[in-house]
């Protein structure tokens, strides 16, 4: 079953997944590729240059887990979910095989970039003091995408009424938070709110701090 | 005889509709025809037995199993084909046909591949590419080839041309001849389900009018012409559905649970029995779905 729902996952999001690799073999080859000193003594503007181009890797895992989990429920939604609620299996294992099957997917995508990271450092000759980190660099890619891939798997398969009104719940606190602004009055709530998700233990911590694949 | 599908006062309340106190019994591999208008609460209760609506009160059970706790031991035995496609539109026919058959233990791949050129489907067409008959088919070739014990096919011929739905029609028939099985099958098409059912429920405004083998319902409505005081027939032994008088002592009467005895009672009160004429289900449903509505209105 769950090879078959892996089948069904990339027939329907194989075109995201191959521009994601795509776009993440090219990212470490391109990056280093142009970041590389003509002068090998500029180590530091070597890494500040390697350092801007890493914002790329967060903004691809971001933007594919997103993706995925929106196409994995789309063509559920759009025939009422009449095909999966009347599978034999029960409901939660078809949930899960769901979540698993894009989680194989996006992990195709972490492997080819941990492939493109090794052939990179492979290439580059670089001084004794510089370390590469291609699985490090690998593996918080894979996890940053599942990050964003399940939170938003969740958000996706809400009801639509509930996704509604949630929608609106956030834009009205948006809303308000600007009008205070606007105002001149004190209160911050939306600052809070974005640090607590992306601060280092909120649930999209992963997507901050370094992602370089050749450090100090 | 078991049941292979049975509401026990069903109740399912939503914006505008409401099924109330629902009961019905489909014996086991009977041919269940189930009728009503558009909006009767057909495909309601159709979703209610596979579990794709909560129950608000009462008690369903397909094929012995209890739904929705037991709901994926009974849909394994049982074959679904909607009113309306719900397959996955990115796929080819092939692909779908494998994704089914993953989720099916018993589904019949040798079978399946001999109905994909009997009904002249191509395997590597998109679902999104397929016409409405074509998509007709493929649905009743998924349903069959898991072997299901219940076949639950709501509307499976509708929009379809003639041709299509012989086809689809005749791989039921066969089917249910072969393996037994049971089939419930909504349509609003009533000279379709003549041919092919041998029970009938129908279905109005959210509650079932009746519930009987098709023999009894074909043969217990009659529509009697009548020659004298008709007045005199008040406490009938049978059910006055409708009554029409285009002249003084002569009436056209449209009845229910009529029985061939019943003439001498007639002819007892000095009225004469010009003719009693057979219906066809279609005018057997409508005068019992008139009667009901005007019971109602009453």
């Amino acid at each position: 079953m769950l090879s078959a729902m892996i089948r069904l996952h990339w027939k329907s999001s194989r075109a995201w997944v191959l521009a994601a690799i795509a776009a993440v073999v090219a990212l470490p080859i391109v990056s280093v590729a142009l970041a590389w000193p003509h002068d090998s003594a500029d180590v530091a503007s070597f890494l500040a240059r390697l350092d801007a181009w890493s914002l790329f890797y967060p903004a691809v895992a971001g933007v594919l887990g997103a993706v995925m989990a929106g196409l994995t429920w789309r063509s559920d939604r759009r025939g009422d979910f009449v095909y999966a609620l009347t599978l034999p299996i029960e409901r939660w294992r078809y949930v899960w095989y769901r979540f698993l099957s894009g989680a194989m997917l996006i992990a195709s995508v972490a492997a080819a970039l941990w492939l493109a990271a090794l052939l990179t450092v492979a290439t580059t000759p670089r001084a004794a003091f510089l370390h590469a980190y291609p699985t490090a660099l690998a593996a918080k890619f894979g996890l940053a995408t599942l990050a964003v891939f399940s939170a938003s798997f969740a958000l996706v398969a809400l009801p639509g009424r509930v996704r509604q009104v949630g929608a609106r719940a956030i834009l009205a606190l948006i809303a308000l938070q600007a009008l205070v602004f606007l105002l001149g009055w004190q209160g911050n709530w939306l600052v809070p709110v974005l640090e607590a998700l992306t601060d280092r233990f909120g649930p999209l911590g992963i997507l901050g701090g370094r992602w370089m694949l050749i450090d100090v | 005889m078991s049941d292979a599908i049975r509401f026990d006062h069903v109740a399912y309340r939503t914006r505008g509709f409401a099924i109330e106190g629902l009961s019905l019994a489909v014996p086991t591999g009977s041919i269940y025809g189930f009728l009503g208008p558009n909006g009767a609460g057909k495909t309601t209760s159709i979703r209610l037995m596979l579990g794709l609506l909560p129950v608000g009160a009462g008690a369903i059970t397909v094929l012995g199993r209890k739904v929705p706790a037991e709901l994926p031991v009974a849909l394994a035995a049982t074959g679904y084909v909607p009113e309306r496609p719900h397959l996955h539109p990115f796929l080819t026919v092939a692909e779908s046909i494998d994704l089914h058959a993953a989720f099916h233990v018993r589904f019949d791949r040798r079978w399946a591949g001999e109905l994909i050129r009997e009904f002249r489907l191509a395997p590597d067409r998109p679902l999104a590419r397929l016409s409405k008959g074509e998509m007709g088919k493929l649905l009743i070739l998924q349903a069959l080839c898991q072997q299901p014990e219940l076949l639950v096919l709501d509307e499976p011929t509708d929009g379809l041309d003639p041709v299509v739905r012989r086809d689809v029609l005749s791989a039921v028939v066969d089917y249910v001849a072969e393996r037994q099985a049971t089939v419930f099958i909504s349509s609003h098409l009533v000279h379709e389900l003549e041919r092919l059912c041998d029970w009938v429920g129908v279905m109005d405004q959210g509650r079932l009018v009746t519930e009987m083998p098709m023999e009894h319902f074909k043969n217990g409505i009659k529509r009697l012409r009548l020659r004298g005081p008709t007045e005199r027939l008040a406490e009938a032994p049978f059910a006055v559905l409708s009554r029409s008088a285009k002249e003084p002592e002569s009436a056209v009467w449209v009845v229910d649970r009529w029985e061939a005895r019943m003439t001498e009672w007639i002819d007892a009160r000095g009225v004469a029995i010009d003719r009693v004429e057979d219906l066809d289900l279609e005018e057997g449903f409508v005068e019992r779905l008139r009667a009901r509505r005007e019971v109602a209105r009453a």
